[in-house]
């Protein structure tokens, strides 16, 4: 599969999140994706599999209010594809607000998502959830 | 008859020349994507000696003007000059140390953007208890060429237990 192809599919995987299709953006994952995710909070570590991720989404919805969200940049090296963005965050639990610019690396395999690894400032992050 | 048989032999060398060429062109992009992967992992061993000898130009040249540095807990560093004043504090930090490892990296197929991922450990000082902190974590830099040489764009560094994966434990096609 070309890079241009899987830049489409992590591109059209965001589409999907951003209008809150979770049906669409979990068709688009391998059934065994590796799911890792940086920091020390409940999010941190390794979920495997659209279940565990599935666990990773509801605490997202249940912690984070998503103020804005954009992947800003795509750039493809063969399986992988690394997107650059920011998100504004308010955490429910305190409400106060945090932002962040991130790395988001995704292999794909097989014309699915297969291997999902965030790079982001989790200390901010974590901190606005601290009272 | 002569004439024939050097025609055909013309035409053999000919579909043979077009078949062995887009082999031996692969071969040389092959080369050239592995010369590239060495170059960047070269530029990063190079960086973590210019962060030991604590020289600060040095640090900041690997950078393009416009460059973003996200590090844990700080504010985002947009620009070289906001770039050189988080250099300057980390350089005049006696207990500054800073180390990390390319694990990996990548190289789109244009051939002038790449990135690296790797984990890191770092030692600063606490500026309140004034004792030296030190913290881990992994990395992701998107680097592209600038007049000849790779300069990073984006520099972002995520604190915690690091998780990418070791390139060997991977399928081989996931290099």
């Amino acid at each position: 599969m070309s890079a241009e192809k899987n830049i489409e599919i992590v591109q059209n995987a965001y589409a999907a999140f951003s209008r809150g299709d979770m049906d669409a953006l979990f068709n688009s994952f391998a059934d065994d994706i590796q799911w890792l995710t940086p920091g020390n909070s409940a999010f941190a570590g390794e979920r495997r599999g659209k279940e565990e991720i599935g666990g990773f989404f509801r605490l997202l919805d249940e912690q984070w209010e998503i103020l804005s969200f954009e992947p800003r940049e795509y750039i493809a090296s063969g399986y992988r594809v690394v997107v650059l963005g920011r998100y504004d965050m308010r955490a429910k639990s305190t409400g106060r607000a945090a932002a962040s610019h991130w790395a988001m690396v995704w292999t794909i395999r097989d014309g699915k998502l297969a291997r999902f690894q965030e790079y982001t400032d989790t200390s901010t992050m974590e901190a606005a959830q601290s009272a | 008859m002569k004439n024939s048989l050097s025609n055909l032999s013309l035409a053999a060398v000919l579909i043979l020349a077009a078949a062995l060429i887009p082999g031996a062109m692969l071969i040389a992009a092959a080369g050239a994507h592995d010369a590239e992967i060495r170059e960047i992992k070269a530029t990063e061993a190079r960086w973590n000696h210019e962060f030991e000898s604590r020289d600060l130009e040095k640090m900041l040249a690997h950078y393009i003007d416009d460059a973003t540095v996200i590090a844990p807990g700080m504010p985002p560093f947009h620009g070289k000059e906001a770039i050189r004043s988080l250099l300057k504090e980390m350089a005049a930090d006696q207990a500054m140390s800073l180390k990390f490892q390319t694990l990996r990296v990548h190289i789109a197929k244009s051939g002038d953007v790449g990135w690296t991922e790797g984990s890191y450990t770092m030692t600063m000082t606490d500026p309140q208890t004034r004792k030296p902190v030190e913290s881990s974590g992994s990395y992701v830099t998107v680097y592209k060429k600038e007049h000849g040489e790779w300069k990073a764009v984006s520099d972002i560094a995520s604190a915690g237990p690091s998780s990418v994966e070791e390139p060997s434990k991977e399928k081989s096609h996931e290099r």
